[in-house]
Formats: structure tokens, sequence, C-alpha cells
């Protein structure tokens, strides 16, 4: 405990030298910018400037790629509240209260609320992850492979748990994503894998062309589907500051809204998204009068904006101690550590002290500049979205071909990036969510490694993983959670809580 | 088409088999081992597996009841967002950065229709400029501008 607070000095130190607050700046502002403008999300930035991250140092690298994943969801709250756009799938039930508060001129607040939420659940949760990691990565010293397996497959079929949709299908993009994952060559034995003698994979599919062909194109083909979205005229924001009243009714939500995000954000599978409908709904049946709900609660501001922040930070607990990415884009970010030569795992707090607290570090500023960022600049920001997509989508599509170009300077992984954006349209005409591919994309080499590992520790006994009580305790949770998603009412409770 | 045959679930469970075998097939020559003993196969025979059977229960659970049907899609948006990057991937070495990055965003433009020229002419332009402002003047990366032999 003692030692948290000079680690977090010596963060600070690492996180205020002028090329790391320059990046964690830019990352901020990327991400205010694609929280805003909808069709674009996070994970498709990440992907799209983890080539660029290649020429930073690993710090600086992880800094700008958190930041425009928190940033977005600064960003997407601003559409939300004055467009009824969300920007982002975590913004979803922001527009519920949010919009109707500013159709009754109470815009400002709303934005304030949703800014002060952030920050609040932003702040709460990094000195969290200061806390709780070093913790949590002592713990983890003890796993042997046996208990990485179970891990991971809790974490696997808690991702499917949470998965929008049909678990069935949820099951199988994971499994495809492993499959996947073996490709290339193997390495215990240096057998070429599944290559067809393609040179290019020879190294296993890049993540990289994988992730900007399923989510960069993919998502370019199906935005052109539905007809462009016009062009959309906001009110003009006056009166930022919320009353005393105002940040009283609220705070409670933030706490609230705090923790669930918290939880679901550690969840393996959670997320910034499942954080805030689960934060809205709690607020809702809290409530002395939810009737209010949906005709402009601040509470309904509140507590889903702060939600989907605490889950966006409270993820890189599970991914910074153990090495295990909870949800697609701490796969993304494991991905941009490996191509440093970052192995993950719960050594890295103690090997690379100056990564971990510098990242953290980091957060903090981010945090207080996304407030600076959203609510003075707000208007700059609603202009954005009169970029016409016509224009958009051929410039992230460039930049797809060209960053993925430059990471190994190979047209063959441009090419694997087309292949990739061919069934990733498959996917989504076809109603598969893409992002646990990714996550099953990630975990299968680890899966495979620990799998031989422990396979080879019992010479071939099956009963390790029982024997074991940390391996049989996970596993036990991820039995009990399937069962728990077969039962009619949780499921039903599942469905609802998808809803828009 | 057929009712059962456009349906999504069906369809996605055909997809999940069929990369199912893929790999099998592409695996064929890897040697399993045993448990105790993995060969380079074992796994991944393992994880094909299962993804088949996944496939199989998803189609055949459609066949039950009636799922959501596949949309028409439309052409036009994939045909040219596919194209356009196949233009660079072919593209680049022959004729360089900057012709290639016209091609390129001539074609993705086509993706969306009402294209109008001196707009056209302009992102083209910009994206040029952006880019090779980025990648070659800033971070350096060794790529030709210019058609070899010019």
């Amino acid at each position: 405990m003692s030692d948290i607070l000079p680690n977090i000095i010596m963060g600070f130190g690492i996180a205020l030298t002028w090329q790391n607050v320059v990046l964690c700046f830019f990352g901020c502002v990327i991400g205010t910018a694609i929280g805003v403008l909808p069709g674009i999300g996070p994970l498709t930035t990440m992907a799209l400037i983890l080539p660029v991250t290649f020429w930073l140092s690993p710090v600086g690298a992880l800094i700008m790629l958190s930041g425009v994943f928190y940033g977005a969801q600064y960003g997407g709250s601003t559409t939300a509240i004055l467009v009824k756009i969300p920007g982002e799938t975590s913004s979803v039930v922001t527009v519920l209260d949010g919009y109707a508060m500013a159709q009754r001129g109470r815009a400002g607040p709303a934005l304030a609320i949703a800014a002060i939420g952030s920050l609040f659940a932003g702040s709460v949760v990094t000195l969290l992850i200061a806390v709780a990691g070093p913790a949590l990565a002592k713990v983890a010293l003890l796993f042997q492979s046996a208990d990485y397996v179970s891990v991971m497959l809790l974490g696997l079929v808690s991702a499917v748990v949470l998965a929008h949709g049909s678990v069935l299908k949820a099951v199988g993009m994971i499994v495809l994503g492993v499959a996947l994952g073996l490709v290339g060559t193997d390495v215990s034995t240096g057998e070429y894998r599944m290559t067809m003698g393609v040179d290019v994979l020879f190294d296993g599919i890049g993540f990289v062309p994988l992730s900007m062909g399923l989510f960069g194109l993919a998502e370019i083909m199906v935005n052109l589907e539905s007809a462009g979205a016009g062009e959309m005229q906001a009110k003009p924001v006056s009166g930022l500051w919320p009353t005393l009243a105002d940040l009283k009714q609220s705070f409670p939500a933030m706490v609230r809204g705090t923790a669930v995000g918290t939880v679901f954000g550690i969840l393996p599978g959670g997320g910034p998204t499942i954080a805030a409908f689960s934060a809205y709904s709690l607020e809702k049946k809290v409530s002395k009068s939810p009737e209010r709900f949906g005709r402009g609660a601040i509470e309904g501001v509140a507590a889903p904006e702060s939600a989907n922040n605490a889950a966006a930070q409270a993820c890189f607990i599970p991914m910074l101690s153990l090495g295990i990415p909870p949800n697609a884009l701490m796969a993304l970010m494991i991905g941009a550590m490996m191509i440093h030569g970052i192995t993950p795992g719960p050594e890295i707090i103690s090997k690379q002290p100056e990564l971990f607290w510098g990242l953290i570090a980091s957060m903090w500023i981010g945090n207080l500049m996304l407030v600076v960022l959203n609510l003075p600049l707000i208007g700059i920001w609603v202009k954005l979205l009169q970029v016409p997509y016509g224009y958009l989508f051929p410039s992230i599509l460039v930049l797809c071909c060209i960053g993925t170009y430059t990471l190994s300077s190979s047209t063959g992984d441009v090419l694997v990036m087309t292949a990739f954006g061919v069934i990733g349209y498959a996917f989504r005409k076809l109603d598969c969510e893409p992002a646990p591919l990714l996550l099953g994309l990630v975990l299968g080499p680890m899966l495979e490694e620990n799998f031989r590992r422990a396979m080879v520790l019992s010479s071939g006994d099956w009963s390790i993983f029982l024997r074991r009580p940390i391996s049989a305790g996970f596993l036990l949770l991820a039995a009990a959670l399937l069962v728990a998603v077969t039962l009619p009412n949780i499921r039903r409770g599942r469905e609802e809580a998808f809803r828009e | 088409m057929n009712v059962v045959l456009a349906s999504k679930d069906f369809l996605a469970g055909t997809l999940y088999m069929s990369f199912g075998l893929l790999g099998l097939w592409l695996g064929r020559d890897l040697e399993s081992g045993a448990a105790g003993s993995m060969g380079a196969g074992y796994f991944p025979r393992l994880v094909c597996a299962l993804l088949i059977a996944i496939g199989a229960v998803l189609a055949m659970l459609s066949l039950m009841q009636a799922g959501e049907r596949l949309e028409r899609g439309k052409w036009r948006p994939f045909v040219f967002v596919t194209l356009s990057c196949l233009a660079f991937a072919l593209l680049l070495h022959p004729l360089g950065l900057v012709l290639t990055l016209a091609l390129t965003t001539v074609l993705a433009r086509l993706a969306d229709g009402n294209v109008r020229a001196i707009p056209l002419l302009l992102l083209c332009a910009l994206l040029i400029v952006i880019n090779v402002g980025i990648f070659v003047v800033g971070l350096r990366v060794a790529i030709a501008l210019w058609p070899a032999g010019l």
C-alpha cells in the first residue's frame, strides 16, 4: 500500500514529459472526434492508428491509444444530448434523458453533468487501478498453466453471455477467432499451420489487417448501404453550469453509475455499452419518481455517462494485471503491446513499472483534458457532424490501406485486410457480432500454449483442470454462467438489457 | 430464394462449418500426438471440430424455427470498397504511392452514388498531401512515390 504514492509520483513524472502530454492530448482529441461522429467507433479508430503508434515509445503508444478509448466515451455523449444521435453505442441510453433535457433548453447542464460524471468516474477508477492492479498481479503470479486456461475459458464464456443477440452465434465467433489465431508458425514445433503456403501468413494472421478489414472496411460497406445521414442542426448551447440542485440530484447517481461501470468493466466480455445500460436501469429502479425518466431526469444522464467511462477504464485492470483482455478493445491494446515486443502478463507491473504507472497517471491527465476539450469547445465538435460521410469514408479507407501497408511494408497484408473486409461484411449481414472474434484471436495462441503446458505437466490427464483449486473455481463460475444464461427469466432480462 | 436457405442463422451455421472444414483440410498433414505430448495438429483439430459442431447445431436449430431472413444488400458499396483496396494492394508497387492513392480514392468514392468531378479531385489532392505528409515525410516510411523508371 505504502509504495503506491511514490509510484504514482513516478508515473506522473513519465506522463508529464512533453512527448507523452502531447500524445495524450492527440489521443483525447481523436477520441472525442470519433466519439462525436456516428459510424466510427473506438475499435476501428484504435486499429487505424495502431500502425502509427509503431513509431512511438511503448508508453507513448499505450497512452495515446487509451486516450482514444476513453475520449470516445466523452464525445459520444455530446451528440447524444444535442442532436439525439449517439456517437457511440455506449451513449445510446444517454439519448433518452439527455435529449429531453436539451429540448427543454437545459442542454448545457446535461453536457456539464455528463462531463463531470465522466471525470468523477475516471478519477475513482484510476485510483482503483493503482490499488487493485498490483494486488491482483501478485495473486496472478500464483497461477499455473491450468489456471490460465480456466480463467481464459471463463472470460470467453462471460464474453458470450454479455454479447448481443444469439448466444450460439457468439460462441461460434469466438471459436472461429481462436482457430484464426492458430494460423501461422506453431511456437512449439516450428511447423507452419494452415497457411496455404502463403508467406504473409507464416507469422500468423496479422492483428492489424484483420481488425481493419473486419471493423474498418465492413463498417464502411454497411454504413453506405443505409442511406447517408443528412445534415444535422443543433440548438445553440447556452448556460453551461448546472445548478446546485442538479449536482445534489446527480451525485448519488454518479456514485452508483461508477460502481456499476467498474463491475461491468472488469467482468470479461463487459464494457462501456452494457455498463451504461445497466446503470440506467438501476437508476430507474432505485428512483423515487421513475416516471421522470425519459423526460429529462438528470440522473438518467449522470448514471450512464459515469458508468461508461468507469467501465472504459476498469477494463484495463484485468488487461494490465493478468495480461488477459476482457473485451475486444483491450485485445487491441494487447496487440499494440505485442507490436512493441512487450509480453502481457502479471510481470508487467513489477518489471516495467514505468509503463503501468505512466499509463495510469496519463489517464488522470487525459480525463482533465477531456473536460476542457468538451465543455468550452463544444461548438467545434458539433460542427464536425457537418462533414459529409461521402468525404469521410474514402479518407478512412485510404488510411486503412496505407496504415496496414506501413506496418510491415507488405502489400500482402493489404490483401489479407481486403479479404477480412469481405468476410466482415458477410458477418454483419448475418448478424454475427465480430468483436468476440477479435477476443478469440488474441486469446487463441495463449490458450493453446497454456493448455499444452498444463497437459504436459499432468502427462495427459484432463482432471488437472479440476484438481487445482484455482482452476476448478474458475471452471465452476464459467459453468454457472452458462447455466444461468439458459434459464428463461435471466434470458429475458438479458434481452431487455440490450433493447433500446 | 428458399425460405430456409435465406435464414440468417442457417447461413451463419453453414459459414462456421465451412471455416471448420477448411481448417481441418488445411491442417490435414499436421501431427496430432497424444494429450500428454501434443503435436502441432492437436489443438487446431479440437478447435475446428468444435466450430463445426457449433455451426451444425446453429443450422439445425434454424431449420426448426423460422428465423430472421437475410435482407438484400446493395452491390455498389461492397464491390467498390473491395475493388479500391485491391487496387491499392496490387498497384502500389508498379505505380508508386501518388497515383495509387488517387486511384484508390476515386474507386472508393464510387462506392457512394452521386459523384461530382471537382470535389472528387480536391479530395484526391487532399488525401495525397495528407498521407504523403504523414507517412513519407513525417514517419519516413520507404514507399516509392512515382512509378519505377521515372
